[in-house]
């Protein structure tokens, strides 16, 4: 179920009501929100409700085992247990197909055909998701930050939340278990708060995301025939697609959560006015940055033993982030990338030491230099994230140059056009620090704007509701 | 290093009101979409939108009495002027011409229409494409239907009934939800802002005429070109829709007293002369010929089509204003002369 289809319009509105009407019944109200989120779920693949299902009671069961255990041995096995499960089930549905076809290739000069090994398993929608969030509970659990619950139901819920089940933001057990244990009230604020969330999502991802999409999609297909500039403007056409795409959805997911009385964590912190690449993770997917620090960069050691281990430690978070995103090598190389500016970046600083403070031209100079570096770098990683293969990220990096041609014109046209308004709340909110900039205004004037926003979004919605890219991680 | 402060979600001590918010956000919408209707309603941004709001327009108010009126498709809007059928059968004409996509079923809606308020002709025109003969209901574009007032309350009151469903709330909602149903036009206003409150050509008469620079030689021959292509497989019977819209053509004209003369659109002469495309058109000419010679009132008055060439036109039946005379003349000669056509008779 689409978030920008009117099926989820109908759903969400059942889901409110019965919210509403369940409020001073917490526990029928969390069984209500899961059979819904169930529902949400299952409207793509009943079939794989099994899953997640399973990876509920897993975990379920495991942390209170871990809870229950004073012996480390145990402990640690225990939750060994509930890291293989997950990342089982993530290596199943999500990389065997990649592996398998790896290993074909391997073995293609010896005589196995390739299509022998097909597996062809369909990769359950949010698996990336889900399986991580049950993780860093269990996870919690064991590093004593957090009691299991021993309500299956609560815990269910925690899993399978329907605003965040498919493409975050991956909530901790710290942040939504007490909020899903305790009564939550919905408070005038929250409607607010989650109306201006919901309409904001859905304008980047309708209006902005969906009408750039295009431009990307035809440079990123054939590179030769866009050419010149109009690959650059192919390339900013899918960073502009990627954010919209994603942080749409967050604002539509934490604006859902708002009017169930749930608050999710912020994920986009304008995260294109980053000055380095440890910036960057501060600002973009936070809830999956911030995981890949707490449960992975930390446990091999961090920052605490050294440069070299310090850099080996960022390469491996930053390659399995990469991974992540999917089953592409494409995907690891955008990881490798990542891994190395933030390493280079780092031995930077180390070489440079404490900076010299700046104030005026030569503060603004800097800063821009500093952007500069950054949005450049983050452009050439959208390359290789976007490319469908090494060959087509060749491509795409060849073809660039400096002839501008009326198609490639009137693309920048476009992308000028939809993204234009998103830059601009963007430089707002950057510049105010503040990501309730909208709150500002009184209420009519804001609620003015909300409708003159939806109705431009409305008009030049795509034909067609289409996917969210990070459905597909 | 030195890190930027992050935006954050910052408290703001305003006290909540969200009922302000949403109806705020609730009469913002409707406003911009009340805008936006009244705006389509007044400056119509797309061509044939105009075109059929306009002849309609006409049908309600012709602005005095007429004695010829013309329908037919965009050939015919845009091929026959009513000053030169005025100049040869006297009167004054009226060119209620639109758009093939509507068949000859709204020529009979427009005219039931148009009786209900107004002394009866002296006679009607009735001009078409060949294939727009073969064309069947469900070519019918009922969204430009139900958009336009008249056309809508016509098609829902008067035959032929083909089976177009119009109810009001369709109609309400084609005319005052333009963010539904008119996205195309409002994409394009805004895209283009210096198009706002530009008019776009009012007709004379109904006559819309292209001028002579308005010929596209390269279209005419690639739309050409687009018509031999296509003739293998097609029909050459008269539609179900198409007769039974000539039917309720000649029990209006039986009861209110005038003639009807059904005249074949101009062509592109090279398409014209190609003996494979003649023939078929032909073939088509004469399942319509062979209905209306079963018919009281109406009659095949121009059974081939008039040729012309490519540098006179711009698509293989639309042609510019110099072409439009001749043509016209040409209708108007077949009108007087009175006489049925058999398919086969020369055009000029």
């Amino acid at each position: 179920m689409l978030f920008n289809s009117t099926v989820f319009l109908g759903f969400l509105i059942v889901v409110l009501a019965a919210n509403f009407t369940l409020r001073r019944r917490r526990s029928l109200q969390n069984r209500m929100l899961l059979v819904a989120s169930y529902v949400f779920y299952g409207w793509w693949d009943w079939r794989f409700l099994g899953l997640i299902a399973l990876s509920t009671v897993v975990d379920f069961t495991v942390a209170r085992a871990i809870a229950g255990s004073s012996d480390d041995r145990r402990r640690r096995l225990l939750l060994c247990t509930s890291v293989a499960t997950n990342l089982g089930i993530l290596a199943t549905f999500k990389y065997s197909n990649f592996f398998v076809d790896q290993l074909a290739e391997i073995l293609a000069p010896i005589g196995l055909s390739p299509s022998d090994l097909e597996l062809n398993i369909v990769l359950p929608v949010g698996i990336s998701f889900y399986t991580f969030q049950t993780m860093s509970y269990t996870i919690d659990v064991y590093r004593r930050h957090l009691e299991p619950t021993t309500n299956l139901a609560d815990f269910a819920l925690y899993v399978a939340f329907f605003p965040q089940l498919v493409a975050g933001p991956i909530e901790r057990g710290t942040r939504l278990m007490p909020q899903i244990s305790r009564a939550r009230t919905v408070t005038a604020h929250d409607i607010e708060q989650g109306i201006g969330l919901i309409v904001l999502g859905y304008f980047k991802k309708v209006f902005v995301a969906d009408n750039v999409g295009p431009i990307a999609d035809s440079v990123f297909a054939s590179p030769g025939d866009a050419s010149g500039i109009g690959v650059l403007v192919g390339i900013l056409a899918f960073a502009i697609q990627i954010y919209g795409d994603f942080s749409g959805y967050s604002d539509i997911a934490r604006g859902v959560a708002k009017l169930l009385g749930f608050d999710l964590m912020v994920n986009f912190r304008v995260p294109y006015a980053a000055l380095s690449p440890s910036d960057f993770w501060q600002r973009w997917h936070i809830s999956l940055s911030t995981w890949l620090r707490d449960y992975l960069y930390i446990p091999l050691g961090g920052n605490r033993a050294g440069s070299s281990s310090t850099y080996r430690n960022l390469m491996i978070t930053m390659v399995l982030g990469g991974l992540w995103h999917g089953a592409s090598w494409t995907f690891v190389l955008w990881g490798v990338f990542h891994g190395s500016i933030l390493c280079i970046y780092r031995y930077a600083n180390e070489r440079r030491g404490v900076a010299p403070t700046r104030t005026g031209a030569a503060l603004v100079a800097i800063t821009a230099v500093r952007w500069s570096a950054m949005i450049t770098l983050t452009m050439i990683g959208w390359v290789i994230f976007r490319a469908t293969s090494i060959d087509n990220l060749v491509d795409v990096l060849a073809n660039i140059g400096p002839s501008f041609s009326a198609d490639a014109k009137a693309n920048a046209a476009d992308l000028l056009f939809f993204a234009a308004p998103l830059v601009l709340f963007e430089v707002i909110v950057q510049s105010t620090r503040d990501l309730s900039i909208a709150e500002r205004m009184p209420p009519a004037a804001r609620g003015t704007l909300y409708g003159a926003v939806a109705f431009f979004t409305v008009v030049f919605a795509a034909g067609g509701s289409a996917e969210f890219i990070y459905f597909t991680f | 290093m030195v890190t930027e402060p992050l935006p954050t979600e910052t408290e703001h001590h305003r006290r909540p009101r969200p009922f302000r918010v949403v109806v705020g956000a609730l009469v913002a919408f409707a406003a911009c979409n009340l805008a936006a209707a009244l705006y389509l309603q007044r400056y119509p941004v797309n061509p044939v939108d105009h075109r059929i709001a306009d002849k309609w327009d006409l049908v309600d108010d012709p602005g005095g009495p007429v004695d010829w009126i013309i329908v037919g498709d965009s050939s015919c809007n845009q091929g026959i002027a009513p000053t030169v059928i005025e100049e040869q059968l006297g009167g004054r004409a009226v060119n209620l011409c639109t758009t093939g996509n509507l068949l000859a079923v709204e020529d009979a809606w427009a005219l039931a229409a148009y009786l209900e308020e107004h002394p009866a002709p002296v006679g009607v025109i009735v001009g078409h494409v060949p294939d727009v003969w073969i064309r069947g209901a469900r070519n019918l574009p009922t969204g430009l239907i139900r958009s336009t007032p008249g056309l809508a309350d016509a098609a829902e009151r008067h035959p032929p009934d083909v089976g177009v469903e119009i109810s009001r709330l369709d109609s309400l909602v084609a005319r005052w939800l333009p963010m539904w149903n008119r996205r195309s036009s409002l994409r394009a206003l805004v895209r283009s802002p210096s198009s706002l409150f530009v008019s776009l050509e009012s007709s004379v008469a109904g006559f819309f005429p292209d001028l002579d620079e308005d010929a596209n030689p390269a279209e005419v021959r690639a739309d050409a070109a687009g018509h031999l292509d296509s003739v293998a497989d097609r029909s050459v019977e008269i539609s179900d829709a198409n007769a039974a819209a000539l039917e309720a053509i000649d029990e209006l004209a039986v009861a209110h007293d005038f003639d009807v003369h059904v005249v074949t659109s101009p062509m592109f002469e090279d398409l014209w002369n190609d003996p494979t495309y003649r023939a078929w058109v032909r073939d088509i000419v004469g399942d319509v010929a062979g209905l209306t010679s079963t018919l009281e009132r109406v009659q095949m008055a121009l059974c081939d089509p008039t040729p012309f060439p490519a540098t006179l036109m711009n698509n293989a039946d639309h042609v510019t204003i110099t072409a439009a005379l001749d043509y016209s003349g040409a209708v108007a000669a077949a009108v007087a002369s009175g006489a049925e056509c058999e398919p086969g008779d020369g055009g000029p």
